[in-house]
């Protein structure tokens, strides 16, 4: 349920830096974005596309050429960097390379924009850390040191750290980049869940389209320096905006099953008749191999081979038709592929 | 390891670090008993008034200067390697060093004549005062440049070797300086150039404790700004840093710390790099609230030792400390580092 | 070599390094040799003090020997020194030759200045190694009108204009062993008639004296030389005598802390030959050893806080300064008392101390002086000649 109010609200923003009097404009916009309470926005887009500038500029790190981000109404460069530092907390790519720092140390760190002078911390500072440290399941690694941890623990780490900050809106810079994929997706569930039970805006960067497309509440779909598309993943998907957004000679977007594929230059027809779980790994197969599947196997319509997908014996078989009497039976998707590569086409 | 508390081993240390200075006034080339080392320092008197001298106005203030020169020397290089995240960065490998040697040729070369060398000799202790002055304005100005230029840089290792160009440019332009000024000049500036421990009087070690105490208490209050730069300069900032502030406190504190030990004892190498690494080792620590404090005690510790060593009984000669502290400490940073298998321990 | 320049430091060093043990021999003695028929010089110089040089004397032609004692080994490089017009002769083969009597001099060392002066050559000078430490009015005089060109010192020498000087004789002041090393090697082989004079490494007043007679040798002067320095002998031995028998025998410290340490003369070096014979009490004098002994703080402010007299203190000029560079030396007794003497009377307007030039050939002046200081009653009432009392 998005809140009334958001959280950080951008008016006319244009992105990009400034360097020795020149501008570099990575998001033209002007951009209208909305940070709401409880939501999880994931921004994609291919790289370069400007999804780091835009992250540092909505926390208020980088400076908007145009425009502006607000937080309760009050312009994000106006707060002081502590009044800052309590609205946004971030997760950046950069690794952290301090060895002697334990896991607790850190993820006290974040507790920089409360401590007294010296970095002291009170009974409340602790009772955030320890909210932090269960809240991101590190518990195990509290007294590890930072070098002893694996990518994917070491992102946990900075995210209890960012928790630690105890901000209403948290950044994530790709935080998956790095991950296998079990770790990818048990981060995007915890990111989920803590929206969703904290009420925090979380927004988050990243590649994994088909994970964000799972998980956030809203897509915040850069194609380029020009146009951003925002909105829910699936109408997103149903109005084009990904195949746009990601539209090259070679990359095919898949609206049945969300998937991107590689697409070669010449691509050959094949008709595929079959239904299922076997069917859908088929379609993937020939596609991944440069075939161009003709859905309906109307026979006769193009001079293309025909492949159908059987069942004997509870195992998928296929057969292969490619002349008036030739026809061939695999019982994989190797052998069939085999074969269809030597075809004449 | 057993787990100690940091504070018993700060207080430990402490403990070490007050053996340590007590040993350094009781050895020397003079061989002076126990008994008489204390009762001069106690109760400021003695049946030899020579004895007295050696104490009080050698051997105490030399022992005065190594526990400054340990605590500015270590805490000057653990504030550069956190502020340039670099486990290499140290006063003297930044060019900081040859920036407050700069500031010192300055003075004592600057308009080539006579006169002017002749009033600061004149001055005396004020001329400290002015000497201590231009190495710390140096040491500053050398530093912001390095900062100035690495902030376009994010590769530590580039940084590190424009720190060291700037050094060798600053060393260079000290060099074509010298090169054109009368011999009598130049040799007030080498004098100050191989200083020593032993150099320091009574007089300049108020100016130099106080110097280096006001560097050591703004070290020691920045030392939440230290621990947030240690995330890097944007997870700093993300987290409050106001990192203009925070890098002019450091190197305001820096600069103190490495100009007025460089101005009074001459450029002492190898303590500002070692200490920083010893201390995390054996502290096992990120946190500058501990390591600040820590730094001291074992840079003191070291220091001071090196110094015993430079006058063993039945050595008349006096031993560079720059020698010592390299050949006593180099080994300890290498042993210590193998053991950690990474240098990136900062 | 410059005393006053900053290179003086690296001496007593040098010094250590170069002659640690100083294996002497007999070739100081005198080294006349062969043929009496000389009818290029009337007179022959007879060695008695130096132990770097040696001259023998042929019928037309004379050999100079640089003497470099490294360790317990002789080294030993040959000069022929020839009459303008004249053959070598071939008993000595490729020895690098010196056409005599040198018409003009390169001379790198202000002491070198003050051996030729001492000669009356110093109007030969054409090329100084640095021209800022120059105190002969003549030599000045020479500086100002153009006739004399620097050179450069140490390795900044300026091979390409020395070449292109010619000079008579090239005078270095470095160790013999160097003389073929670096760009003396390169000089050497363009022809420059290069010359070791390593008068700095003698150990005895009337040895660094004597090396006028080498020049005297160069310029076919033995005659004169040999009687001006009979004299300057006489009056140092005359001297001696009186300093010895002096009755008291206060202590003395030399010099400034440099560097941490403080380099006192050693108990075999030529300056504690003179404190000897000045009737000095010195607390090193018999150390080992004929260069300086480094030593730190602790060791000499028990001798420096009960001393009699401070000597040679360096570039400082007045008390004040002294207190200056170190708070602590106005503890030193002899600061108290007022008896720190420097060897600086006769500099002149641009800082150059003529203790460094003529101060070498003239050890008799300096002798006087420090008896003056020491032993006000045994020498006539006159004025110092190089020391001055510091206020």
């Amino acid at each position: 349920m998005p809140d009334p109010l958001p959280l950080l609200q951008t008016r006319d923003l244009q992105t990009g830096y400034r360097s020795g009097g020149r501008k570099t404009i990575t998001t033209k916009g002007p951009l209208a974005l909305e940070v709401s309470a409880g939501q999880l926005i994931c921004l994609l887009g291919p790289n370069g596309a400007g999804k780091s500038t835009l992250l540092k500029t909505l926390a208020g790190l980088l400076a908007p050429l145009e425009g502006s981000v607000k937080s309760d109404g009050i312009d994000v460069r106006q707060l002081t960097p502590i009044q800052r530092a309590r609205t946004v907390s971030l997760v950046l790519t950069e690794r952290v390379g301090t060895h002697q720092l334990t896991v607790y140390s850190l993820v006290a760190l974040g507790r920089y924009p409360y401590s007294g002078w010296m970095g002291g911390l009170d009974p409340t500072d602790r009772t955030a850390i320890e909210w932090a440290i269960e809240a991101a399941g590190i518990q195990a690694l509290r007294d590890r040191k930072l070098s002893t941890l694996s990518d994917g623990e070491s992102q946990k780490v900075m995210l209890a750290r960012a928790l630690a900050q105890d901000t209403p809106v948290l950044m994530l810079d790709e935080p998956t980049a790095h991950l296998d994929l079990p770790s990818r997706i048990r981060l995007m569930r915890l990111l989920h869940q803590l929206a969703h039970q904290t009420n925090k805006g979380i927004l988050l960067s990243t590649h994994e389209l088909e994970l964000a497309l799972q998980v956030a509440d809203e897509v915040w779909l850069l194609q380029n320096a020009e146009t951003l598309h925002r909105g829910a993943p699936e109408d997103l998907v149903l109005n084009g905006a990904f195949e746009e957004a990601f539209a090259h000679e070679d990359i095919h977007f898949d609206k049945q099953t969300g998937t991107f594929s590689i697409q070669h230059d010449n691509r050959k027809p094949v008709l595929f008749a079959g239904e299922g779980l076997a069917a859908w790994w088929t379609r993937r197969a020939l596609q991944r191999n440069g075939f161009f599947v003709v859905p309906s196997p109307a026979a006769g319509a193009e001079p293309a081979p025909l492949i159908r997908l059987m069942e004997k014996g509870g195992q998928p078989h296929w057969l292969l038709e490619s002349g008036a009497n030739d026809i061939r039976e695999f019982d994989s998707i190797a052998a069939l592929l085999a074969i269809l590569d030597q075809l004449p086409l | 390891m057993p787990v100690i508390s940091p504070t018993v081993r700060l207080a430990g240390l402490l403990l070490l670090l007050l053996l340590a200075f007590l040993l350094d006034i009781s050895v020397g080339s003079v061989k002076i008993p126990l008994g008489d080392v204390f009762h001069i320092l106690f109760s400021s008197s003695s049946k030899d008034d020579t004895w007295k001298f050696i104490v009080e106005k050698i051997r105490f203030p030399k022992a005065c200067t190594a526990v400054l020169a340990g605590c500015g020397l270590s805490v000057s290089g653990l504030q550069m390697q956190t502020l340039f995240r670099n486990p290499l960065a140290d006063p003297s490998v930044l060019g900081i060093t040859a920036g407050a040697s700069l500031g010192v040729a300055m003075v004592m070369l600057a308009g080539g004549s006579i006169a002017t060398l002749f009033a600061i000799r004149e001055l005396g202790l004020s001329g400290s005062v002015l000497i201590t002055v231009a190495a710390c304005l140096g040491a500053g100005l050398i530093m912001v440049m390095v900062l100035l230029l690495s902030g376009r840089l994010r590769d530590n290792v580039l940084m590190l070797i424009i720190g060291i160009m700037i050094g060798s440019i600053t060393t260079s332009i000290i060099s074509i300086w010298q090169y054109f000024s009368a011999p009598e000049e130049i040799k007030d500036y080498l004098l100050w150039l191989f200083g020593s421990l032993g150099g320091v009087t009574n007089g300049q070690l108020l100016i130099l404790g106080s110097v280096t105490i006001l560097g050591l208490i703004m070290a020691w209050l920045s030392s939440k700004m230290l621990d947030a730069l240690l995330l890097g300069e944007n997870y700093a900032r993300s987290m409050g840093l106001n990192p203009q502030r925070a890098r002019l406190i450091i190197i305001c504190s820096s600069s103190l710390l490495a100009g007025s030990i460089t101005a009074f004892c001459g450029p002492i190498g190898f303590v500002g790099i070692a200490v920083p690494h010893i201390t995390r080792q054996l502290f096992r620590t990120s946190s500058h609230r501990i390591l600040v404090p820590a730094c001291c005690l074992i840079g003191t510790l070291l220091l001071l030792l090196c110094d015993v060593l430079s006058q063993l009984p039945g050595n008349q000669t006096a031993l560079p400390i720059n020698i010592i502290t390299a050949l006593t400490g180099a080994p300890v940073v290498i042993a210590l580092l193998l053991r950690q298998k990474n240098i990136n321990a900062y | 070599m410059y005393k006053n320049s900053s290179l003086r430091f690296l001496f007593p060093l040098a010094v250590i390094l170069l002659i640690s043990s100083c294996g002497q021999s007999g070739q100081n003695k005198s080294a006349v040799a062969g043929s009496d028929s000389s009818n290029f010089s009337s007179a022959k110089a007879i060695i008695k003090y130096a132990k770097g040089f040696r001259i023998d004397y042929y019928d037309h032609y004379k050999i100079v020997s640089l003497l470099n004692r490294v360790g317990d080994k002789t080294d030993t490089l040959h000069y022929l020194l020839l009459p303008e017009g004249g053959t070598p002769p071939p008993d000595h083969p490729g020895l690098p030759v010196i056409t005599i009597p040198v018409k003009s001099l390169v001379v790198m060392s202000s002491s070198h200045v003050g051996l030729a002066e001492f000669v009356g050559v110093a109007d030969r000078i054409i090329g100084l190694g640095s021209m800022k430490y120059i105190n002969s009015p003549a030599v000045r005089q020479r500086i100002k009108t153009g006739a004399v060109k620097e050179v450069g010192l140490d390795n900044d020498v300026n091979t390409e204009l020395l070449v292109a000087m010619h000079p008579g004789a090239f005078l270095t002041m470095s160790n013999p062993d160097a003389a073929g090393v670096g760009k003396n090697k390169t000089l050497a082989e363009a022809g420059v008639p290069l010359l070791p004079v390593s008068e700095w490494l003698e150990t005895t007043p009337l040895g660094r004296a004597e090396w006028v007679k080498l020049i005297a040798a160069l310029v076919n002067r033995e005659d004169i030389v040999n009687a001006k320095f009979d004299s300057v002998e006489q009056e140092y031995k005359k001297l001696a005598a009186i300093g010895a028998a002096s009755a008291t025998h206060p202590s003395v410290i030399i010099g400034m802390p440099y560097k941490g340490s403080w380099f006192m003369p050693a108990g075999e070096s030529y300056m504690v030959q003179l404190l000897n014979d000045a009737g000095a009490g010195y607390h090193w004098k018999d150390t080992k050893g004929t260069g300086s002994l480094s030593m730190n703080f602790e060791t000499v402010a028990p001798v420096a806080l009960k001393a009699d007299y401070w000597l040679n203190i360096g570039t400082v000029d007045s008390k004040k300064e002294i207190a200056g560079r170190d708070a602590r030396f106005t503890q030193f007794a002899p600061f108290v008392k007022g008896t720190i003497y420097n060897n600086t009377r006769r500099t002149n307007d641009i800082g150059s101390n003529d203790y460094w030039e003529s101060g070498t050939a003239n050890p008799q002046l300096i002798l006087a002086d420090l008896i003056r200081i020491m032993h006000p009653d045994l020498l006539p009432k006159d004025s110092l000649y190089y020391y001055k009392q510091l206020k």
